[in-house]
């Protein structure tokens, strides 16, 4: 267990759309470390996105997002910086990946031009060596044949290809935290073991940080050092990630776990749905996922649910956890 | 038991646009292929995206005429029917699309939706007909009067469901029917239409890139790679001892797999210009010259478990 100071630390992070009438995100707390892969897990719907959205605040002007809490970025809130001096973090030491490459990639560019653009902008890199380095980064994501790709436009790749170009911008800078939003969703199983693979290979090389979100718990094993599991806004179970997958002690993630095809001990393939569905922007009063919990009982409708301690760094924000176990 | 469905050597070809005066490029998006499908059984369709898969899942139910070989439909040939005749046919094979968002008109009310079709097919098509195909799927009759868009994602492809099924098919394809959906959403989709299957005597060919989803759903599997059947068996064997390295590759790459990593280099050709011989050896860790020179037949294993590889020397 990496123990290293937290790079990113999120805190009382709670995000509301069109003055307040929409509520994301309430209270988040995350943390991340050097070298540590944090996945944040959920549904569509969960806030997860809004979270990885809300630490480089890259909400549209017509959001009416209204964020609050402290994002401390090595010290620095960066949720109380102005837009110019955040601009500087964007890229440079924080990068974002996003589901969709062919959406976040320019048509009418080749991708080396694109590459060595950021390269340009973030750190004045002169435009032969800013080539150079864009041909090193094309390699280092794994193209074959960068030479003859670089000047390649994005409709000309492949889903797979693109996303790797998107990897190399967002690595142009070497920065300390990488946050992938769905990176491989769209992309066949094959290519999402790639992709996965090259992630590793990158942060063990440069030591960045990674938040990985995902709504598949089954990928997180893979590659996550923790797991924070989001629930309709909130985070409802937090913990290192064997732990979370073994023994979860909320019964949310036991339902997302249950949900997914596997083989029972008579080795039949069994899975169950979870009854109902998440609520949206509107809460209800106490613990969340009580309506659609088979454990709930009247106290836990009572009052908003806090986390408690299951296990050393092992949060969950149920009340009935033991009887879980 | 004579198959429901059968496909004899079907291959399906598209043209591509002209490169020159005599080269006529075409993309083989399906080659050769050959399978039944029994009353009431589920054959799971896998592969990559470019594997044919969706192809191969059009020309099944003739919506899409095949370039070679024959389908049958209770032994008739789909190709040899008159348009009227196959538009009869199509009340006893259905399909469910991947996005129920785009198969629903959004204009229209979904009981219309439902109501049309047995309308189309001859059926009685009464409020309480619509509201029984509705019930099948877990909805209310009270949801009939209403529009695609005020229902989730999951809802709607219980309704895409519910139209399909409401002409009584004995066979339904189904695309990728959960791959949009939430994975809570997913489950609740695939018990559904594994009762219906139990309740209907339902047939199906269910294509999905989710192999886990795949081994719940499938009495046997197909593996397609480039338009061509890799490996075919009962989905038992396929999941717990694949033989063609495609298939073990497959499994391997799917997330949380136990099995020993066999990551693929590199990804799928174009299907306009598949390799010599084995269109997998490009990718494939075990490839030996010999695999270049031709295309291994399918050969058969076990009763029903064929594979279209020519080493049988490998541990996979």
């Amino acid at each position: 267990m990496k123990l290293a100071a937290p790079v990113l630390e999120v805190s009382g992070l709670s995000v509301a759309f069109r003055g307040g009438a929409i509520q994301a995100v309430d209270g988040v707390d995350l943390s991340i470390g050097a070298g540590e892969t944090l996945a944040v897990v959920g549904e569509s719907g969960s806030g997860k996105s809004v979270t990885a959205l809300a630490v480089l605040r890259l909400f549209g002007r017509d959001d009416g997002a209204v964020a609050r809490g402290r994002i401390l970025w090595r010290g620095e809130d960066l949720l109380a910086m102005p837009e110019p001096v955040l601009r500087r973090y964007r890229g440079r030491e924080i990068a974002i990946i996003f589901q969709d490459p062919g959406a976040s990639l320019n048509p009418v560019f080749p991708i080396g031009e694109q590459i060595a653009e950021v390269l340009r902008r973030h750190n004045g890199t002169p435009k032969r060596q800013a080539r150079a380095q864009a041909l090193t980064l094309l390699r280092d994501v794994g193209i074959a044949d960068p030479e003859r790709r670089i000047d390649a436009y994005p409709h000309q790749l492949s889903g797979g290809m693109r996303q790797r170009v998107m990897i190399a911008i967002a690595l142009a800078c070497a920065p300390k935290l990488l946050i992938a939003d769905e990176p491989t969703t769209a992309l066949d199983v094959t290519i999402q073991a790639q992709i996965l693979r090259l992630l590793k290979a990158l942060q063990a090389r440069t030591g960045m940080g990674l938040m990985f979100i995902t709504h598949d718990l089954e990928l997180v094993a893979d590659i996550a050092d923790r797991i924070a599991v989001m629930y309709a806004g909130q985070v409802v179970e937090a913990g290192p990630a064997a732990a979370v997958l073994a023994r979860p002690a909320h019964p949310y993630t036991r339902a997302l776990l249950d949900c997914r095809p596997h083989h029972d001990a008579e080795g039949v393939v069994r899975f169950a749905p979870i009854p109902g569905a998440p609520p949206r922007g509107v809460f209800p009063q106490g613990c969340r996922f009580a309506p659609r919990c088979a454990l709930a009982e009247e106290a836990c409708r009572a009052a908003a649910m806090p986390l408690a301690t299951a296990a050393p760094r092992h949060e969950t924000r149920c009340r009935c956890w033991e009887v879980l176990a | 038991m004579t198959p429901l469905v059968s496909l004899r050597g079907v291959s399906r070809h598209f043209p591509l646009p002209r490169r020159g005066l005599f080269t006529r490029p075409v993309l083989r998006a399906v080659q050769q292929v050959s399978f039944d499908v029994a009353p009431g059984e589920v054959v799971g369709l896998v592969g990559e995206s470019g594997s044919g898969k969706s192809t191969l899942g059009r020309v099944a139910l003739g919506l899409l005429p095949a370039t070679d070989g024959a389908v049958l439909f209770e032994g008739q040939d789909l190709g040899a029917l008159r348009p009227a005749q196959l538009r009869a046919m199509r009340r006893h094979m259905q399909m469910v699309f991947q996005d129920p968002f785009a198969s629903l008109n959004p204009r229209r009310s979904i009981g219309g939706a439902i109501a049309e079709v047995l309308k189309l097919h001859g059926l009685p098509h009464g409020e309480t007909d619509v509201a029984g195909a509705l019930a099948r799927v877990g909805l209310e009759a009270a949801d009939m009067k209403r529009r695609p868009r005020q229902f989730s994602g999951g809802q709607r492809q219980r309704i895409a469901i519910a139209r399909a099924l409401a002409v009584r098919p004995r066979f339904l394809v189904a695309d990728e029917p959960v791959s949009a959906l939430d994975v809570s959403v997913q489950a609740g989709i695939l018990k559904l239409l594994q009762e219906l299957r139990g309740e209907l005597g339902l047939a199906m060919l269910f294509i999905s890139h989710d192999l886990t989803v795949v081994e719940a759903m499938a009495d046997r599997v197909l593996v397609l790679y480039l338009g061509r059947v890799m490996e075919a068996g009962p989905a038992r064997e396929i999941f717990r001892a694949p033989r063609h390295p495609y298939t073990a590759a497959l499994l391997a790459s799917a997330p949380g797999s136990k099995r020993r990593e066999m990551l693929l280099q590199g990804e799928i050709p174009s299907p306009a210009s598949p390799p010599s011989g084995c269109v997998f050896r490009t990718r494939c860790p075990f490839a030996w010259t010999a695999c270049a020179e031709e295309v291994p037949p399918l050969r058969s294993l076990a009763p029903g478990h064929e594979k279209a590889c020519i080493r049988d020397d490998l541990a996979l």
